[in-house]
């Protein structure tokens, strides 16, 4: 019943930062991106991407008056090709390389994507502090699936290109 | 009323993307005099500034979560500064939830935008502002 439970509000948990990184891409970019089928990752699911950003999320769930403490990262990551052709719809330009213009697109839209679930996680229990975020660019980069932590891997397609998004969601008190 | 597009602007937001997006789109609608400031701490020594030369800064663009002094805090001390307080300020920010609009709303605010936002939604706010 526990298990079913946390499934129950991780599913809360994902569904809004699905929906807000669709809006910015839709908004701000004139994209239609795609949802693929969402995977959980273990340490067995390898992939990497050049540019990634990530942000530390924290907070409370309230459910039946009863709070939990939870905390995780939201991760945004895209092969070099896609965050330039993102890069360049955003801007309304065209890049070949990741320029200090450039540089801190990932971690705007990181941040547009947390304001955005924020808002509607709010509705569903979730209060949520944001904190700043950070990126890192490389060559095939990859984070490892935290054991303590539940983290979900819904990768998305667009005419910009294909890029991930992660999120991992850990509630200490029920380990 | 027209907008008087020769006025400074100061467009204030941590991330550079979101400044470039920001003056772009300012541009676009005929703002010739575009300054950028990366925090609320740099865009308040240059509003003082201006304003002690006799050459204040005629709007205000500013997103809210920054390091050093946030938008918040920025507009506060604007409101509160006789030959600051009547600058428009827009606020820019990524948190739609009610009790923030109604933080800014009491602090003053001119209007504010939500991101993400549309070219054609800024020049909106833009105009309703000067309107």
């Amino acid at each position: 019943m526990k298990t079913e439970t946390f499934n129950q509000r991780y599913l809360a948990f994902t569904k809004p930062f699905v929906d807000s990184v669709k809006e910015i891409y839709s908004t701000m970019m004139a994209t239609e991106i795609h949802q693929g089928k969402a995977l959980y990752k273990r340490e067995d699911i390898g992939f990497s991407h050049d540019y990634l950003t990530i942000m530390g999320i924290s907070g409370t769930f309230t459910a039946q008056d009863e709070k939990h403490d939870f905390r995780g990262n939201l991760v945004l990551s895209w092969p070099l090709q896609t965050y330039l052709n993102t890069a360049g719809a955003m801007m309304q330009e065209e890049y070949t390389e990741i320029n200090d213009e450039i540089a801190d697109v990932g971690m705007e839209i990181c941040n547009i994507t947390m304001g955005g679930a924020k808002a509607t996680l709010a509705q569903v229990g979730f209060s949520v502090d944001m904190s700043i975020p950070t990126s890192v660019s490389g060559n095939n980069i990859d984070i490892s699936a935290q054991a303590s932590a539940t983290t979900i891997l819904v990768p998305f397609s667009s005419d910009l290109g294909n890029f991930n998004l992660e999120l991992n969601y850990e509630e200490p008190s029920e380990k | 009323m027209a907008i008087d597009f020769s006025i400074k602007v100061i467009v204030v937001d941590d991330m550079m993307t979101m400044r470039k997006i920001v003056s772009k789109n300012l541009k676009a609608m005929g703002f010739k005099n575009i300054v950028e400031a990366e925090d609320g701490a740099k865009a308040w020594s240059l509003l003082t500034q201006a304003a002690d030369d006799g050459k204040p800064f005629g709007f205000i663009v500013s997103d809210w979560n920054m390091p050093k002094m946030d938008g918040l805090e920025l507009l506060t001390k604007v409101r509160a500064t006789d030959n600051l307080k009547e600058t428009p300020f827009l606020m820019v920010t990524a948190e739609a939830e009610s009790s923030n609009v109604l933080k800014v709303v009491k602090a003053g605010v001119s209007n504010f935008i939500v991101k993400p936002f549309t070219p054609d939604t800024l020049t909106g706010k833009v105009q309703k502002i000067f309107s």
